[in-house]
C-alpha cells in the first residue's frame, strides 16, 4: 500500500503517538487537574507537555496561549465566532477550505457581516496587494489559508501582514502545522488554528487555537474548567477561558507525542524530506502524457499536496483504480473547497490529489507515478 | 489532622501551598520545581482556601525562597501563598519581605 493522503490525515502515526495514547488509557486517564488526586495530576501533566511542545513548535512564548479544541474546524469557528461582532468587515481568500467559509457565511446570516474574498490566481497563489484591495477602513479579520489543501500552495504571510497593518490576522494552518516551519511572532499571526491529526502526527479528535497575547475572544463553548468553580461566569485567564468541558486527554497525549517527534527531527528537516518527494513527484507526473498538473511548479512555493487530472478518466474514477489495481491511496473531489477548485478552474468534478507525509518514500513516489502512468496508458487507447 | 501518607518531604517539615488560577498554572509551577529537584506535591485545593474544584501545590516552607524565584522563571500566576497550620492555613505575603509575617525558611509549623 502507498499511502498518499496525509492531507486528509497523516498514516500510519509514529509508534510513539500510538504507545502515548495506549500509556494515556492505561496509567493516566483520569479528568485532567479536576479531582485532584494522583491520576488527575499524572493526565494534567500530559496535557500541559503536550501544550508546552505546542508552543515551542510554533514559536509561542507563553503555551497558555495555545488552546485545544477538537480540530482546526473547532479552531476556526472559536477565533471567528469570538472576534466578529455584527455589521464587522472580513476579508478573506478565494482558495480557503468550507472550515472557513462555511463559518463565514453562516455568519453572515446571523449577524450580518460583510465578507470580501480576495481572488487568488489559477495556481492557487494569493497575492498581497490583491488583499490590500479588498480591505475597507472598518476591515476587522483578514483570514488566510497558510497552503491551500488542494494544490499546497503556500501564502505569502509577511507581505499580507505588511498590507494589512495592525488589523487582526487568522491564519488557517491545517495543512502547514507540522509541515513547514512557524513562528506565530514573525510575521505577527494574531490567531493561528490547527489541526492535530495531520502533520503534527496526533490523533484525530485534537487541534487548537493560538492566541495572540492582548487578543480578546469572546468563549464559544463556557463550561467547567476546574478553575473558579464558585462562580457562574467563565474565567477569563487563557486556556481556561476557551476549553469549557473534559478535554480529549488520550488524543492530546499523542498530540503531544506526535509534536515531540517533530522537535526532535526539526521541522527544517521534515519540510526538506517533504520537499524532495514532491520535486520527484512533479517531475514524474510532467513526464506523463495526458496528465494536466495544478499549481506552482516551483516546489519551493508549495507543501507537498498535488491535484491532477487524467485524460479520459474522472477523478473518482482514478482514484478507485489506483486504491483497487495498485494500492494507492489518494483522494478525489472537490477537498471541501469548492471555491478552491472554482479558482483553479476545476469545479465541479474537481481534482486527484496526492499528498505526501512523513513516512513516504521516493519508492512509493515512483510506484503511484508508475500507476498513473499505466491508467493514463490505457485511457488513451 | 489530614493524613499525608505518601509525603516525600519529610513529616518533621512545615508545608506550604500555592493556590495558582488554573490547572496550566499548577502543572507549569509543578514541572518546574521538580526540574529543580524541590519537593512538591499536588493536591487537591483545600476548601478554606478556595472552592475551586482544581488543584494546588504544596511544598516545604523551608523551601519558599527558591519556590518563588522558580516560579518567577516558569512565568506561572501564584494567587497566594499559604502557610499549613494544622486545618488553618496562613496567608503568605505575596513576594518576599513584604507584609508582617514571611515564611522562613526552615521554618517548622504545627503538624
Amino acid at each position: 500500500m502507498i499511502y498518499l493522503d496525509h492531507g486528509a490525515t497523516s498514516f500510519p502515526k509514529p509508534p510513539a503517538v500510538v504507545r502515548a495514547v495506549r500509556a494515556y488509557l492505561e496509567e493516566s486517564a483520569a479528568n485532567p487537574g479536576r479531582s485532584g488526586h494522583r491520576l488527575s495530576a499524572a493526565a494534567a501533566r500530559v496535557i500541559y507537555d503536550a501544550r508546552a511542545a505546542l508552543a515551542r513548535l510554533l514559536g509561542a512564548p507563553d503555551p497558555r496561549q495555545i488552546v485545544f479544541t477538537g480540530n482546526a474546524t473547532g479552531a476556526l469557528n472559536l477565533a471567528l465566532h469570538g472576534v466578529l461582532r455584527p455589521g464587522d468587515h472580513v476579508v478573506t481568500t478565494s482558495m480557503e477550505h468550507n472550515s472557513v467559509m462555511r463559518p463565514l457565511q453562516h455568519l453572515r446570516q446571523t449577524r450580518g457581516i460583510r465578507v470580501r474574498c480576495a481572488p487568488a490566481d489559477v495556481a492557487g497563489r494569493i497575492d498581497a496587494g490583491a488583499i490590500a484591495d479588498a480591505l475597507e477602513t472598518d476591515t476587522r479579520l483578514v483570514v488566510v489559508n497558510h497552503a491551500s489543501n488542494v494544490v499546497g500552495t503556500i501564502a505569502p504571510l509577511a507581505e499580507i501582514r505588511r498590507a494589512i497593518g495592525d488589523r487582526l490576522l487568522l491564519v488557517d494552518a491545517a495543512q502547514t502545522a507540522g509541515a513547514t516551519p512557524i513562528d506565530v511572532t514573525a510575521p505577527q499571526i494574531d490567531l493561528l488554528a490547527f489541526t492535530g491529526h495531520k502533520s503534527l502526527l496526533g490523533p484525530q479528535g485534537t487541534g487548537g487555537l493560538y492566541i495572540r497575547p492582548g487578543v480578546a475572544l469572546e468563549p464559544l463553548m463556557p463550561g467547567g474548567t476546574g478553575s473558579r468553580s464558585e462562580s457562574d461566569s467563565q474565567p477569563d485567564f487563557l486556556p481556561d477561558r476557551y476549553e469549557g468541558g473534559t478535554p480529549n486527554g488520550p488524543g492530546i497525549a499523542g498530540l503531544g507525542a506526535g509534536v515531540s517527534e517533530l522537535l526532535e527531527r526539526g521541522m527544517d528537516a521534515v519540510r526538506e524530506h517533504e520537499a524532495r518527494l514532491l520535486e520527484r513527484l512533479l517531475a514524474r507526473l510532467q513526464e506523463i502524457a495526458g496528465v494536466t498538473l495544478w499549481g506552482p511548479h516551483d516546489a519551493a512555493q508549495r507543501i507537498p499536496a498535488v491535484s491532477l487530472r487524467l485524460d479520459g478518466m474522472a477523478p473518482s474514477e482514478l482514484a478507485h483504480a489506483l486504491d483497487r489495481r495498485y494500492g494507492v491511496l489518494a483522494r478525489a473531489g472537490l477537498h471541501c473547497a469548492p471555491q478552491a477548485h472554482r479558482t483553479l478552474g476545476t469545479f465541479p468534478e474537481g481534482s486527484l490529489r496526492l499528498s505526501c507525509g512523513w513516512t513516504n518514500t521516493p519508492q512509493e513516489i515512483d510506484g503511484a507515478a508508475g500507476a498513473i502512468a499505466e491508467l493514463a496508458r490505457e485511457a488513451m487507447r | 489532622m489530614t493524613a499525608r501518607a505518601t509525603d516525600q518531604g519529610g513529616s518533621a517539615a512545615a508545608h506550604c501551598v500555592i493556590l495558582f488560577a488554573s490547572i496550566h498554572d499548577v502543572t507549569a509551577a509543578d514541572r518546574e520545581l521538580r526540574d529543580a529537584q524541590i519537593w512538591c506535591d499536588m493536591i487537591p485545593t483545600p476548601r478554606s482556601l478556595s472552592s475551586d474544584c482544581g488543584m494546588s501545590l504544596e511544598f516545604r516552607c523551608r523551601d519558599l525562597s527558591a519556590v518563588r524565584r522558580r516560579l518567577q522563571d516558569a512565568r506561572a500566576r501564584p494567587r497566594g501563598f499559604f502557610r499549613r497550620a494544622g486545618e488553618q492555613y496562613v496567608p503568605l505575603p505575596a513576594r518576599e519581605g513584604e507584609g508582617s509575617r514571611p515564611a522562613t525558611e526552615g521554618e517548622s509549623g504545627p503538624s
